[in-house]
């Protein structure tokens, strides 16, 4: 892994009001003033982060929130004997480490880039003046921090209540595309990646992969292949019953 | 109730209640009834006081419990939301009026400021808890907390501290698995019956295992 990243100052957009545009498209800020977005955009700048480099690391002072142009960014935690457990995978257009960045100043995981990706760098400082200015800022923070709490119980409610092969089965069915009868479906990461976003050793992960054979789903490199989708949805959701049904 | 309540929620806690009961109302409802809507900005926020909310899109997205709060990601952020919230059980909790929570909040700027901080605070333990969980197995999880229960190195008697219904919540995972966990560990020497007292017959093996990983 190489340290830093590139300088931000080194990949600046030609135009600042590209980057307010970008901006403006979150929801972390949207409907806020064209001139208050402008103002965050003068701040922040676009930065490119090769395969495998470290955008930060834990412990590391939180002096920005990162949003993914394109790539993924890979957020994990280390164990002292090097094992590593990966949090989540940011693809575009997502963005993290406000919480970090406003809550107690330090990042709490490392973030490294799976694939070459590009973020935009906005720095804690243009965070406080809009919140401090723009009441509607606040706001917008406070619901995007409360979509990212959800996000995370949900992470743990399947890290605690379903087995790898749910786990599994559960990620390869909320794929895009995975709507109903037979479909290919995409990996958005290599299986090493899967693996540790599920919470499941890479050997286990085969194990699983092979157990799902028999119920139509066939896995050749990032082609994940579903002979029936409704037919996988209830064998893997034996309790569900009507409640998911209706939300299909 | 409202007051107390909202007292019981980390969040909303802030809220002062004599102004909250101004767009704040009780909410019961009875299992499988749809709370808020997908797709839909919700009229309302709400607050769980008693009972348990699925989190339903085309998959179960998780279940949150009292204390917890549902809709406000989707009324703050003005975006329509994921997912059908559903009663898991009986609800009992608090609805508060979105357009009276936006208008009261909007002249407490000091409130939302507060509610990023305990926002921030609980994401930082949700993320420790997920790369725990990710980290160490069920049968690890149970191991780990079993070596806590006293500073023998060889062969101890433990008393469990609570049931073994409430030893599984706290070590994040179901019953049922609790017991695999306890049937896995047979093998290192944990005798545990039907009640609170387990026989460890090698705790340092015990303390061993937490630093492997498996799910």
């Amino acid at each position: 892994m190489r340290w830093p990243c590139p300088s931000p100052g080194a990949c600046r957009p030609e135009g600042e009001q590209s980057l307010a545009a970008l901006l403006g498209r979150l929801p972390l800020f949207r409907g806020l003033s064209a001139e208050a977005i402008g103002a965050i955009a003068a701040l922040s700048a676009i930065i490119e982060v090769p395969r495998h480099t470290l955008l930060f690391g834990e412990g590391a002072p939180a002096t920005a929130l990162h949003v993914v142009l394109s790539g993924q960014i890979k957020v994990f935690s280390l164990t002292s004997d090097g094992r590593e457990s990966i949090v989540e995978v940011f693809s575009p257009p997502s963005f993290f480490g406000v919480a970090a960045v406003l809550g107690d100043g330090r990042f709490p995981v490392h973030a490294e880039a799976l694939y070459d990706a590009t973020v935009i760098r906005v720095p804690r400082e243009a965070m406080l003046d809009a919140l401090s200015s723009q009441p509607l800022a606040a706001l917008r923070t406070v619901g995007a921090l409360a979509r990212c709490r959800i996000a995370l119980a949900a992470q743990i409610h399947q890290l605690e209540t379903l087995s790898p092969l749910q786990r599994v089965a559960e990620f390869i069915l909320a794929l895009p595309g995975a709507d109903a009868g037979t479909v290919t479906v995409r990996l958005p990461f290599n299986k090493e990646t899967l693996a540790g976003r599920l919470g499941i050793r890479r050997e286990s992960l085969s194990r699983v992969l092979a157990r799902l054979k028999p119920l139509g789903v066939a896995v050749k490199g990032y082609d994940v292949s579903i002979l029936d989708v409704a037919a996988l949805r209830r064998a893997v959701r034996p309790g569900c019953g009507r409640v998911c049904a209706a939300a299909t | 109730m409202i007051a107390e309540a909202l007292e019981a929620s980390p969040l909303f806690a802030l809220l002062p209640a004599t102004d909250a009961v101004a767009f704040a109302r009780p909410l019961h409802a009875p299992p499988q009834a749809v709370l808020l809507r997908r797709g839909e900005i919700p009229a309302s926020v709400l607050l769980i006081r008693h009972g348990a909310v699925d989190l339903v899109a085309a998959s179960p997205m998780g279940r949150l419990g009292p204390g917890e709060v549902v809709g406000l990601d989707a009324l703050f952020s003005a975006e329509p939301l994921a997912f059908d919230a559903v009663a898991a059980t009986a609800f009992e909790g608090v609805a508060l009026d979105g357009a009276g929570l936006l208008a009261f909040l909007d002249a407490r700027a000091d409130i939302l400021h507060a509610m990023i901080g305990i926002l921030s605070e609980q994401l930082r333990d949700q993320i420790r808890q997920i790369a725990d969980l990710k980290l160490h197995s069920c049968a690890e999880r149970l191991a780990g907390f079993l070596a806590t229960l006293t500073p023998a190195q060889r062969d101890a008697v433990v008393t469990l501290p609570c049931d073994k219904q409430r030893l599984a919540r706290r070590l994040g995972m179901e019953p049922a698995t609790l017991s695999r966990a306890f049937a896995r560990l047979r093998a290192l020497g944990v005798h545990a019956g039907r009640g609170a007292r387990v026989v460890i017959e090698d705790v340092a093996a015990l303390r061993r295992l937490t630093g492997g990983s498996d799910s």
